[in-house]
């Protein structure tokens, strides 16, 4: 009885210590998020006399993060409808569909997730140059949903090869016509694919940084990662409250994710992973 | 650009006409369906991943109206022998190794610690091992320049606090050590994302295998080695793939850590994106950019096909 309430008690010793690395570092930016730049520069471990909301007010006005996080819901917004809507297509015909190409066409996309953005990063900042999209949210948008596209479309994949084909040929009986078995019958089955891919899209555009930082110059078209990463300790005033603040603002989306739609995201990551 | 597209773009073939309606419809179903995507991914994908092979074989500036001469694999010669290149190759082969092993085994153990053993409360737990991902990877970064700070940081604050009051490591300001500190970043972050994938996949084997393995006597450890692990192999696979190529390309983490000075202290933390991104973007060197461009996507396609074939090769039969 003894040895088995020891190793509990290990277990616990154990797991707690592996968990403190990860805990701890964000519990530190949470406190020095309601303190102030004083107090940090003297000595940042203690708690401060009081809690500084006031910090969070002055990142959403003084600082502008109103505006990077309108820039970023803008952004991601549009990344999510797109990538949502091209997805649901593309995975549809590559899984669904018999026409010539198709093997090619996957292979494609394919090569498409293996080949990183910085191997064709000049070229790609002419053809935005060319295109009269220099220093505009909607180079971001299209870069980022062209670029990102080829891992929800494998996903969404995966989720039309679970639906059984008989459920297409039974519309097709009906009389229904190709464009009515995806439209009504197949899109709507796929609904929590969709969801799956409508998440990741979102996530993934708020927290980029490689394509807002190539596309973006001036500061009032920042989005919220990027704007974080140029409150640096550069100046001679050095505003750390600021940035904690706004950094722990820029964790809301994730938040909502975790509190309401975790299991789903999980079990579409693991779905597109095992088959994909 | 229209040409790669429409040479891309499925045609209906000559056995159009003897296709039945079914066929046909769904030919040009998928016209309609696929076509979007294709000129979207033409444009921003293609094109350029295309373009950047041929720039890399020409001397060209990236303003001057003409591409310049061919001039062969000299630009790849004039990239690759320099310093900074040898450190980012070196950094970046090192950072593959590191995103392999390191946030993927922490994140199983710490899965299969939580999961599978008697500890409450586990959403609590789990929140902890997750709580690195609320902040994505560019933030965490940012965050840990003043957690790494040499004076006001957290860790160096923590240091002091524990007694040793001469021990003040310049994190990011010391060359020698530089690139573990923002490995460390790197790992902090992903094993959040390892964690999570791994819980789920837990979470999914069956609960009767290991009913009979502790009726048959198996230590926790066994149960570890020859339940948990074989269940998760797939999913495994998938995790580290990903961190393979999130770890050969870490910019999200070397970019805000560094910046100004990317790369620095003295090239110590260089590697292939950050070394791309200042040639592209500052644009003096189009031609160079892409033949790292070019290395980047062989190493990348490379490494991940080899890994790829040995998990194949390796795959238990049944």
């Amino acid at each position: 009885m003894l040895s088995t309430k020891l190793m509990r008690y290990a277990l616990y010793a154990l797991v707690i210590l592996l968990a403190l690395p990860f805990v701890f570092p964000s519990l530190w930016v949470l406190m020095a998020s309601f303190s102030t730049n004083t107090q940090i520069t003297m000595d940042s471990l203690a708690l401060p006399d009081r809690l500084y909301v006031e910090n969070y007010a002055h990142a959403w006005t003084g600082a502008k993060f109103s505006t990077f996080v309108y820039n970023s819901l803008a952004v991601s917004g549009s990344v999510t409808v797109l990538i949502g809507v091209l997805a649901t297509m593309l995975g549809y015909a590559v899984s669904r569909l018999d026409f010539p190409g198709r093997r090619l066409l996957l292979l494609l996309i394919m090569m498409a997730i293996v080949t990183p953005v910085f191997s064709y990063l000049e070229p790609l900042t002419r053809v935005v140059r060319h295109l009269g999209l220099a220093n505009s949210r909607t180079a971001v948008i299209l870069t980022t949903t062209a670029t990102f596209l080829p891992v929800p479309t494998l996903l969404m994949r995966s989720f039309f090869l679970t639906l059984p084909e008989e459920l297409g040929d039974a519309g097709r009986v009906e009389g229904a016509s190709e464009w009515g078995v995806f439209r009504h019958i197949m899109a709507p089955l796929a609904r929590s694919g969709v969801l799956t891919v409508l998440i990741f899209a979102f996530l993934w555009s708020w927290n980029d940084l490689l394509l807002p930082a190539v596309f973006l110059q001036a500061p009032d078209k920042y989005t919220i990662a990027y704007a974080i990463t140029t409150l640096k300790p550069a100046g001679f005033r050095q505003d750390h409250v600021t940035m904690f603040a706004a950094s722990i603002i820029s964790t809301g989306p994730m938040i909502v994710v975790y509190l309401l739609l975790m299991r789903r995201f999980i079990a579409g990551l693991t779905v597109g992973g095992l088959r994909g | 650009m229209s040409a790669l597209a429409s040479k891309l773009r499925p045609r209906p073939l000559e056995s159009w006409r003897s296709a039945s309606s079914k066929a046909r419809e769904q030919w040009l179903l998928a016209l309609v369906l696929v076509t979007p995507a294709l000129i979207m991914m033409g444009i921003f994908v293609f094109y350029p991943a295309l373009q950047t092979i041929g720039l890399s074989f020409y001397k060209w500036d990236g303003i001057s109206p003409d591409m310049g001469n061919f001039v062969g694999f000299k630009t790849f010669a004039r990239a690759t022998d320099n310093y900074p290149f040898s450190q980012a190759i070196k950094n970046s082969l090192l950072w593959g190794v590191v995103g392999l092993f390191v946030p993927t085994i922490i994140g199983l153990i710490a899965a299969a610690l939580v999961e599978d053993t008697n500890l409450r409360p586990k959403p609590l737990f789990r929140f902890a091992f997750f709580v690195p991902y609320f902040f994505s990877m560019a933030v965490a970064a940012a965050l840990f320049t003043r957690v790494y700070d040499p004076s006001y940081g957290m860790i160096n604050q923590v240091i002091q606090a524990l007694g040793f009051t001469d021990v003040k490591p310049q994190w990011l300001g010391d060359g020698r050590i530089a690139i573990y500190a923002a490995m460390g970043v790197f790992v902090w972050h992903e094993t959040a994302f390892c964690y999570i994938v791994f819980t789920a996949a837990i979470q999914q084997i069956d609960r009767s295998l290991y009913d009979s393995a502790k009726v048959d006597g198996a230590s926790e450890v066994q149960v570890f080695r020859y339940i948990t692990i074989p269940s998760v192999r797939d999913v495994a696979t998938f995790v580290m793939t990903i961190m393979l190529i999130v770890g050969l390309t870490p910019f999200a983490v070397v970019f805000p850590l560094t910046t100004p000075g990317l790369g620095g202290p003295y090239y110590s933390t260089e590697i292939l994106p950050t070394l791309i991104f200042k040639k592209a973007r500052m644009g003096y060197n189009a031609s160079e950019a892409a033949a790292l461009g070019v290395i980047l996507l062989i190493l990348v396609i490379g490494i991940v096909t080899v890994f790829l074939w040995f998990r194949e090769r390796t795959a238990p039969k049944d």
